[in-house]
């Protein structure tokens, strides 16, 4: 069995909103081996976006004896700039409202990316890769939600990470375009070979991922894997 | 408004609370800046007005030109608006210090001292009525005569150290009359400082002009009137009723007094000047006969004139004296005289025209006196000179006599010496001689019978022997023969002739003989005996020999002795003799010459009282006619407070500051103004969201507004009330404390006005407020739809520079990004350029005032300067261009470097026709040698800075009095003191900062003023440099410091010089006063644009990172680190400051040459340029503040939480 790329253990996450303290993330524990295309699933508040946060570095989970291992490395244990050298070199994000910098053109949104990396790929290729060789100079919002979205994953992918991690990735377009989307992800999963996460609280979407991670009210409820998923492209909802 | 919408505003102030306060401090800054420098001006009036009120200042001054008495006073105060009418008058001396040197000005010109008389009496309980009142300080007012009071401002406030020494209590000042004896006008000329008095007359560093010394007056004390022997006043102090209620410098104020200015001369002099003058021409006679009377006494004083003179001019110095006697039985008394005015004066004249006739005699007496005085001198000094001489050789004969008689002295002593010596052994052996007489006689005696008997002896022998013989032989005869010869010498028995009875004779003879032979043997030994005791005593007897020989001896000597004696006695009294008549022949020398002498004397003081008393005379009649000539043109001139120069120099800065608070609240205003508008449209856009929710809820426009209206207006109010309390307080008091090293004013009380609180409370609210509700409104114009959906984030765009391409693709990409994010939000962009500019502009402004004021004297005085030389000495009496004798005082190698006659003097300037009128007070100099003045002056374009060179035909003025007159070169320039005026043509603009100078060549001097041969009152010195160091060791230092004191003493002890005044230490007193202002200056400005900087640049920097969280969070998401996401945003703040920097940098420039030309003085120019190092340092601050603001934006740069900022909208 290949070993596991990604493994949660026992982690949880609490946030305190005055008097209430919510648990966002309840003992964690799944894993995701290298090359997957996983879908965390869960309606709003499951904790999937917690689990996202703490797996991409951008928040820290309980410091009650949880573990958040990738690629070997316990990721809980990272300094505040090993924790950013881990964002800047490993992982891509890739955000429901593509948070791309408005002032920035296609091209530029991915340079500010690529100029940390230390492999990075060349943007116009990859914006050739997402289908926008031709919108290179256009800013985010001369571009369609889709495109922005591409340019979005484009930034992600030049940076040229091991992993992907994508939240909400369609759920600010229409149904064709998250489709599209959705193929470009499933598709780079395949040919990059790249450790692919997708948060989404649609269900319809688990038979094209690898593996499936469902939450429910910030545990997680079932892991299941597919053997044979499905083209995006065959599937409806 | 619904409770919850009120919940709601407080709660968004809570929580919102940075925000808040920093809104409430901006508009704090911006109201307190723009109410605190307004205040200022009219705090400044106030406080003056309120002093000006308390010591009740006069409203006008009058001045006459037939002077003012007590009836003058009443009839002023009999017109119905005129409260008060108070008489002073004054004399101008000048002051001498210690050493007897005369005092001088920072100016280097005689100091003038004022004593002004003053009522004290009246001061004690006389209220109202009485103008320009003094206020007692310290100490107390003048009881007796000589002495005075001072203002505090010369004793403790006067930058001048020595001024102040000389001012203290219990200090003597003594004034003498410049050319004139001030004994006639006061009655003592030294006066003792008893206390220290405010008074409202003067309150600044300029007390105004005099007629003495060199037309500046320095200094003032005040006396009790009854000081002063005139009669009259010199100045009237009018009080206006209800002036009062107007307050100084205002427009009310100048409106009344403008009324009573011209009435007061034109509808009420008349009548009250016509009544002096005839009371004046009461006085005039009086005079006139006084006068007369005193050239009457010249009679009798001329009279001690005539032993003096030779027979001729006897005779005709009687004549004279015959004439004036005739005159002197005109003079006529009291009322009579009175009628008779012209008449009095002119017989007067005539007097003084003979005895000014007298004068030859007396001058001839005066120099014919000392001649015979010497003659009669050197005739009895001769006999005296003979009367020595023979005094000298009687004591010659005295001294030999006594010499010789000293020797025989020694010698008598010697001898008597000797006879004590002797005697004492003839005494110890009284009796010995006689036994010795007596036993040598005895001796001599027994001697004689020995030899007697032994040729007896002898005899009986041989006649025995013949016997024996004859009786052998038996030849009677011869024996009988022989017995008879026997029978001679023994006693024998002649009968017996029997041979037998002869032979028993001779045989008896024969023992006879044998008997007397013993005896003889005996008496022989008996001889010796005596013979030796005799030799024993012989000595002794030698002795006594010598004895009697030394006694004749002494005797002999006794005599010689006496008689040297006799002589030395003679020779004394000889000698007594001499001295005797020497004596006598001196003392007659003496009363001789002690009479010569008075003769002398009497035609001196003759001379004296025709020198000193007929032009007193003179000009007293010649005053007396000139009044009878005035009185009928007798009139009044009037002055408002104008004429007080510290009043208008007051003013002038109240002013000064008015301009100030023009522009610099206005600026920090209209920042802080653009700072709330920015903050408040923010804080509304952000709350969209709930604008729109309240807006659905259907709450009308006006209701959501209020929450808005009430935030800003809340923070406006707190701001403005935190500024205003601030603002009118702080400002003012600071800005008057700086200047109370240079106004008398004692005290200011910060008052609230309504008016500026009024326009800056309600321009505060406008801009906070309004612009809140612009945003307000511009949002609810929205669907509530709309406003439900985030505002879509400005959308990039390409920058006109992305069109340039070579310059774009120069940039690298963060460079890109900078710029492109520079130009998307470009309110922030020149706001925040704004708020940099202004801050740097502030601090070069502060800095560069500070260099204007700081280096002024720099600029001024040194070897790169305007004066060039190190000191300047005043000549007692002024020489000219050939008199190189004076200036060989000044030839003082190791010293003196170069020295150069002057001519200074102050003058009065004007351009009337570039609309000048008034007059100007200039130093005029006229330096020796034009070739080397730019050694010792320079005269450099004042824009230029190049050396003009010095020229004949024009004058060379300094820029300041340009600037006032609107004078060009080649226009002209009217110069002026008293009766001297010329105008002259602008030869050149020079550099000068402190004082006004205009300059001359003697040759255009001399054309222009038609004076002669320009006379040289003062001289340049250029020390040698060993005396001027001023860095290095202090052992140096104070070594120079102490040769320029030497120098200065060496100097001074020259009868040429007067007095010597170092440049350095005008650099010293003033210098220091500078130094103070500068940094009070700088701490304002670094302040003001410290609080600017940090307000404006926190602000926006914090709007800056709200609105851009997003993009900072999702460029830490990319993997920056914390600087990068730092320097993401600092890119730009940096690219801000710089163009911020550079752009204050430019505009600090007029802002410094506007401030500086606002803060001038009159008299001053201050530096107007800026130096290097004042862009540098105000550069260097901006950035310090910059960097200090962008360092604590990083910690919220580095607290920006990924999770919450790119939390989806849900």
């Amino acid at each position: 069995m290949a070993e596991s790329f990604i493994t949660f253990k026992n982690v949880s996450k609490t946030y305190q909103m005055g008097e209430v303290t919510i648990k966002a993330a309840d003992s964690v524990d799944f894993e995701i081996h290298e090359g997957e295309l996983a879908l965390i699933v869960g309606s709003s508040g499951a904790g999937k976006t917690t689990v996202l946060n703490i797996l991409g570095g951008m928040d820290s989970a309980d410091g009650d004896g949880g573990e958040v291992w990738v690629d070997g490395k316990e990721i809980t244990r990272l300094s505040n700039r090993k924790l950013t050298e881990y964002r800047r070199n490993q992982v891509g994000f890739v955000f429901q409202f593509y948070n791309l910098i408005p002032n920035l053109t296609a091209l530029e949104n991915l340079e500010i990316a690529t100029q940390l990396s230390e492999k990075p790929l060349a943007p116009t290729d990859v914006l050739a890769q997402v289908g926008l060789a031709d919108r290179t100079e256009n800013f985010p919002a001369q571009l369609s939600g889709g495109e922005q979205q591409r340019v979005s994953i484009a930034r992600a992918l030049a940076k040229n990470p091991r992993l992907l991690l994508c939240d909400e990735p369609t759920g600010a377009l229409d149904y064709a375009t998250g489709k599209q989307i959705l193929t470009m992800l499933q598709n780079t999963c395949r040919q990059t070979g790249k450790t692919i996460i997708i948060i989404t609280h649609n269900a319809a979407i688990e038979p094209i991922a690898d593996r499936v991670i469902r939450m429910r009210s910030g545990k997680v409820h079932q892991v299941s894997l597919n053997p044979k998923p499905k083209d995006v492209a065959d599937i409806e909802w | 408004m619904t409770k919850a919408l009120f919940r709601d505003t407080l709660r968004a102030i809570r929580k919102t609370l940075s925000r808040f306060i920093s809104i409430v401090i901006i508009v704090a800054l911006g109201v307190g800046f723009l109410a605190g420098l307004k205040a200022v001006s009219p705090n400044m009036k106030a406080a003056a007005d309120s002093f000006y009120s308390d010591l009740k200042l006069c409203d006008l001054v009058l001045t006459s030109t037939v002077g003012f008495d007590a009836q003058d006073r009443d009839a002023l105060l009999a017109i119905e608006g005129v409260e008060a009418a108070t008489p002073s008058r004054f004399v101008d001396g000048l002051v001498y210090n210690e050493n007897g040197q005369l005092a001088q000005s920072l100016s280097g010109t005689a100091y003038v001292l004022r004593v002004i008389g003053y009522d004290f009496a009246q001061a004690a309980g006389s209220g109202t009525a009485r103008r320009n009142q003094l206020e007692l300080v310290n100490g107390r007012f003048p009881k007796n005569p000589g002495e005075c009071v001072v203002s505090v401002y010369e004793s403790e406030i006067n930058l001048q150290d020595e001024n102040r020494d000389r001012y203290k209590i219990g200090n003597k000042i003594s004034v003498k009359g410049d050319h004139e004896d001030l004994l006639d006008s006061i009655q003592t000329t030294e006066y003792t400082v008893v206390g220290t008095v405010y008074t409202p007359e003067f309150v600044s560093m300029e007390l105004g002009s005099s007629q003495a010394g060199g037309g500046e007056l320095c200094g003032y004390i005040y006396v009790a009137d009854s000081e002063f022997l005139m009669d009259y006043y010199t100045k009237m102090y009018i009080g206006i009723k209800g002036s009062d209620t107007a307050a100084a410098y205002s427009e009310a104020y100048d409106d009344v007094i403008r009324a009573w200015k011209d009435a007061l001369v034109e509808e009420f002099s008349a009548p009250i000047v016509a009544a002096r003058a005839e009371r004046m021409g009461k006085t005039i006679a009086e005079q006139a006969v006084a006068e007369r009377k005193k050239i009457g006494q010249f009679l009798t004083q001329a009279a001690t004139l005539l032993p003096i003179l030779g027979e001729e001019d006897q005779t005709a110095m009687r004549k004279l004296m015959e004439q004036l006697h005739q005159m002197q039985s005109s003079v006529k008394e009291g009322a009579e005289a009175e009628k008779d005015v012209a008449n009095q004066i002119l017989d007067g004249k005539k007097e003084l025209e003979l005895a000014r006739q007298m004068f030859p005699f007396a001058e001839k007496a005066g120099a014919e006196a000392p001649k015979a005085y010497e003659r009669q001198k050197a005739e009895m000094e001769k006999e005296i000179a003979d009367s020595e001489a023979k005094l000298a050789d009687g004591r010659k004969e005295y001294d030999r006599q006594s010499a010789e008689y000293n020797r025989q002295l020694g010698e008598y002593n010697k001898k008597y010496a000797e006879y004590q010596k002797a005697r004492e052994i003839v005494v110890a052996n009284a009796d010995a001689e006689g036994e010795y007489i007596a036993g040598k006689n005895k001796l001599e005696q027994a001697e004689a019978s020995y030899n007697i008997a032994r040729s007896a002896v002898e005899v009986g022998r041989s006649a025995l022997s013949t016997a024996r013989k004859a009786l052998d032989s038996e030849n009677s005869a011869r024996i009988e023969h022989a017995m008879g010869i026997l029978a001679l010498y023994f006693p024998l028995e002649p009968e017996d002739t029997t041979l037998e009875g002869l032979r028993k004779q001779i045989a008896e003879a024969e023992i006879e003989l044998n008997n007397q032979e013993d005896a003889l043997k005996d008496a022989e030994k008996q001889i010796a005996e005596g013979k030796k005791q005799m030799a024993a005593a012989e000595p002794l007897m030698k002795q006594l020999e010598e004895f009697r020989k030394g006694e004749k001896l002494l005797a002999e000597s006794y005599t010689k002795l006496a008689d040297a004696q006799r002589r030395l006695a003679d020779a004394q009294g000889q000698l007594d003799t001499g001295t005797l008549e020497l004596e006598q022949g001196k003392r007659l020398l003496t009363s001789e010459l002690a009479k010569a002498q008075q003769q002398i004397a009497d035609g001196d003081a003759f001379l004296h009282i025709m020198q000193e008393q007929i032009p007193n005379s003179e000009r007293r009649v010649k005053q007396g006619e000139n009044a009878i000539e005035a009185l009928p043109n007798a009139m009044w001139n009037i002055a408002t407070r104008d004429e007080f120069a510290g009043y208008t120099n007051y003013g002038d800065t109240a002013g000064n500051m008015e301009a100030f608070a023009l522009v610099f609240p206005v600026l920090f205003f209209l920042i802080a103004a653009l700072v709330s508008l920015t903050t408040m449209t923010r804080m509304v856009e952000d709350e969209r969201l709930q604008l729109g929710v309240l807006k659905a809820a259907g709450y009308s426009s006006g209701a959501i507004a209020f929450k808005y209206f009430f935030y800003a207006a809340t923070t406006a109010v707190l701001g403005s009330a935190i500024g205003l309390a601030l603002g009118f307080t702080l400002i003012p008091q600071a800005i008057f404390k700086a200047y109370s090293i240079l106004y008398l004013i004692p005290e200011m009380t910060p008052t609230f006005y309504l008016d500026t609180a009024a326009i800056s409370l309600g321009a505060a609210v406008l801009s906070t407020v309004g612009a809140v509700i612009f945003a307000v409104f511009r949002s609810l114009q929205l669907r509530p739809a709309q406003l439900m959906r985030p505002k879509a984030p400005k959308a990039g765009k390409r920058i006109l520079l992305e069109r340039v391409t070579p310059l774009w693709r120069g940039l690298s990409f963060d460079g890109k990004v900078t710029v492109r994010n520079l130009m998307r939000n470009k309110k922030r962009f020149i706001m925040t350029f704004a708020g940099i500019m202004a801050c740097t502009a502030l601090l070069l402004t502060g800095f560069g005032i500070g260099n204007s004021i700081g280096t002024m004297l720099d600029h001024q005085f040194g070897s790169e300067s305007v004066m060039r030389f190190d000191g300047q000495a005043l000549l007692s009496s002024p020489i000219t261009a050939a008199d190189t004798e004076t200036m060989k005082v000044f030839e003082q190698p190791g010293r003196i470097a170069e020295a150069l006659p002057i001519f200074m003097k102050n003058m009065y300037a004007s351009a009337p026709l570039h609309g000048f009128a008034r007059a100007l007070e200039v130093v005029m100099a006229v330096p020796r040698d034009a070739d080397i003045a730019a050694e010792f002056v320079s005269l450099a374009d004042d824009k230029s800075g190049e050396e003009l060179g010095f020229r004949d035909g024009g004058i060379y003025i300094n820029g300041k009095t340009a600037e006032l007159m609107n004078l060009k070169v080649g226009q002209r320039i009217t110069i002026e003191s008293g009766a001297t005026k010329a105008e002259i043509p602008v030869a050149g603009i020079v550099r000068n900062y402190v004082y006004h100078y205009v300059y001359m060549t003697p040759a255009t001097y001399e054309a222009y003023f038609n004076q002669g041969a320009t006379q040289f009152n003062a001289v340049l010195l250029k020390l040698d440099d060993s005396l001027n160091v001023t860095a290095g060791s202090k052992a140096a230092v104070n070594a120079a410091k102490e040769a320029k004191a030497q120098l200065s003493r060496d100097l001074t002890d020259e009868a040429e010089v007067v007095a010597l005044v170092y440049n350095s230490a005008i650099i010293d007193k003033v210098g220091a006063m500078l130094d103070i202002m500068e940094k009070v200056i700088l701490a304002v400005f670094v302040m003001a644009a410290g609080a600017l900087a940090f307000v404006v640049l926190y602000n926006l920097n914090n709007i800056n990172i709200y609105e851009r969280v997003r993009e900072l969070a999702t460029i830490k998401v990319l993997g920056f680190h914390d600087f990068e996401a730092s320097m993401y945003i600092y890119r730009e703040n940096i690219i801000l400051t710089v163009l911020g920097v550079g752009a204050g940098l430019l505009l600090g420039i007029p802002i410094h040459a506007f401030v500086i030309r606002t803060a001038e003085i009159e008299s001053m120019m201050f530096v107007r340029t800026l130096a290097p190092f004042n862009y540098v340092f105000a550069a260097i601050i901006t950035a310090v503040f910059a960097v200090g603001i962008n360092a604590l934006m990083h910690r919220r740069i580095k607290a920006i939480s990924m999770v919450e900022s790119l939390k989806s909208v849900e």
